[in-house]
């Protein structure tokens, strides 16, 4: 029974776990979309929420909220939590809780972890990776010929070994 | 053989794949579709060749 274990621990001392927790929400508000462990994404996602609340108040305390939130350590925290403030809170200011969503992504190829994307709901992901295929069916077309040939091929070979064939 | 009847339903049973709504390919429920990137009727992730 998980009664009572509302800490998600991820196999590391509690110093370890704050650091890379801080350290996956400023990726997270950077970039817009991580991808990670479907575990870490759930871990991220509380405090990654607690952050945009902070924001959304935006006055000074919760600024430094914010910044204790975040370990502040460097002046990568100072610019990350400007955009939290500048961009991410006032973008969800009509959303009452919700901010992040996760998707699931299947397991990995390495160690079969099963990875997820968390990205920011009202934001959308500023990638032209990902912006060529939305925009309709043409360019999603040419972004998949340009992305997917060597899975196609992989998917032709036992057609081509089974047209030899049938010529012999 | 009540044993084994018991113990039958133990045994390892293959992950149910549903339809991508979008290419057709089968893919495990609830995740991004590895094949063409769908989820929930808008494209989550470029496929890349790797």
């Amino acid at each position: 029974m998980r009664h009572r274990n509302k800490t998600v621990k991820l196999g590391r001392t509690a110093e370890h776990r704050n650091a890379l927790l801080a350290n996956q929400a400023s990726s997270l508000i950077e970039h817009g979309r991580i991808k990670t462990t479907l575990a870490k994404a759930k871990a991220v996602r509380p405090i990654a929420e607690k952050l945009v609340t902070l924001a959304k108040r935006g006055d000074i305390h919760a600024r430094r909220t914010a910044l204790a939130l975040l370990h502040n350590n460097s002046t990568r925290t100072a610019t990350v939590v400007g955009k939290l403030f500048s961009e991410i809170g006032p973008r969800s200011a009509t959303r009452n809780g919700g901010y992040t969503r996760i998707i699931k992504l299947g397991p990995r190829a390495s160690d079969s972890a099963p990875m997820a994307y968390i990205e920011w709901v009202d934001i959308a992901v500023v990638d032209e990776t990902i912006v060529a295929p939305e925009t309709k069916k043409p360019p999603a077309k040419a972004a998949k010929v340009k992305e997917v040939p060597a899975a196609e091929a992989a998917g032709e070979k036992p057609k081509r070994a089974a047209k030899a064939k049938k010529e012999e | 053989m009540r044993l084994r009847t018991r113990k039958a339903a133990n045994r390892w049973h293959a992950p149910k794949l549903a339809k991508c709504s979008q290419c057709g390919a089968s893919v495990l429920g609830h995740i991004a579709c590895p094949a063409c990137g769908y989820y929930k009727g808008r494209q989550v992730l470029t496929v890349d060749a790797g």
